[in-house]
């Protein structure tokens, strides 16, 4: 690993590279001595934070640059749970760097546990169909039977009935599209918000003619 | 100094820009175009934040900007200045540079 991160800082404009996971910290690397280990050990887990953002806001970065007056950092997520970290001159030429290292990159991943690279293709992968919403749901074709569903569960559990209708309605959507047929899966999940096995019972026997 | 209705209509006349967000440094956002969601203008803010953070550690001035590029090839330019951050979601065939250009005389300017 510590000879690709020579051959990494080998390339013009190139100061020095780390490799950050995030379970075992730094892994390798060759910047100035002016960054102490612990430092270097902090900016990787604040640089790392970036990409585990991506699920909250629905973005798929896969590698970033950050411009300082004195430095470039480039951050290139390797795997889920590694980073490489680069630092150039402010001036470095991006693309030439990016060129390089992304035939380097693919050879780190040799030397971390358990990483799988990140596909860094520039076509768009085929999205799935976007989940229905919860508010669509509850208010469209099966809104009776989700009705009776709710009232047979609110027989259990209380006022509290709604709110573990809409939790249930939202992970069954995780799961599938919204459709009769998956009904009875719903039931699975609404059964786990009552707490003693006799009441799961009376629930699903409730709702047996709806499902 | 340019109100932000200004830089609104100075940036309308750029090409490439998917959506536009310019956010208070207290997080508010200030202004967007395009899709009216604020993921965009929470994700600038996060990212410059922690361009700052990195400050201590790293020993630098700045952070001037940051261009984050996505699977997809799309990029997301994020400027700094002292009181705002600007947000833009640029095309796949436009240059970061080439907007950046553009956008970093008047983002100074900008008036809140």
């Amino acid at each position: 690993m510590q000879k690709i991160l020579e051959e990494i800082k080998a390339i013009p404009g190139v100061l020095g590279s780390s490799v950050y996971t995030s379970k075992h910290g730094i892994l390798a690397d060759n910047l100035p001595e002016i960054f102490k280990a612990e430092a270097q050990q902090r900016i990787g887990n604040i640089l790392h934070r970036i990409f585990k953002l991506n699920e909250t806001v629905k973005l798929d970065v896969n590698s970033f640059e950050i411009q300082y007056e004195e430095a470039l950092l480039l951050v290139k997520r390797l795997c889920n749970t590694s980073t490489l970290i680069i630092i150039c001159e402010p001036d470095a030429k991006v693309h030439l760097i990016n060129m390089s290292v992304s035939m380097l990159a693919t050879d780190l991943l040799d030397f971390i546990d358990g990483c799988e690279q990140v596909p860094e293709t520039q076509t768009k992968t085929p999205t799935p169909s976007q989940p229905a919403d919860l508010e669509s749901v509850l208010n469209g074709p099966l809104s009776e039977k989700l009705t009776l569903m709710k009232r047979a569960l609110a027989k259990c559990i209380g006022p509290v009935a709604g709110k573990a209708l809409n939790n249930s309605v939202e992970k069954w959507l995780e799961q599938g599209e919204p459709s009769q047929t998956r009904l009875r899966d719903l039931a699975e999940i609404m059964k786990l918000e009552v707490d003693d096995q006799p009441s799961q019972m009376t629930f699903l026997n409730d709702i047996k003619d709806i499902i | 100094m340019s109100t932000l209705k200004e830089f609104k209509r100075e940036t309308d006349n750029l090409t490439g820009i998917q959506k536009l967000v310019v956010v208070a440094r207290d997080g508010t956002v200030l202004l967007h175009s395009g899709d009216q969601s604020n993921h965009l203008g929470n994700y600038v803010a996060y990212v410059a934040v922690t361009a700052e953070q990195l400050k201590p550690y790293l020993g630098l001035t700045g952070p001037y900007h940051l261009i984050m590029e996505q699977t997809s090839g799309n990029r997301i330019l994020t400027l700094l200045s002292e009181k705002i951050i600007v947000g833009v979601d640029l095309d796949t065939h436009v240059s970061p540079a080439t907007i950046l250009e553009q956008l970093t005389p008047l983002i100074d300017q900008i008036a809140i």
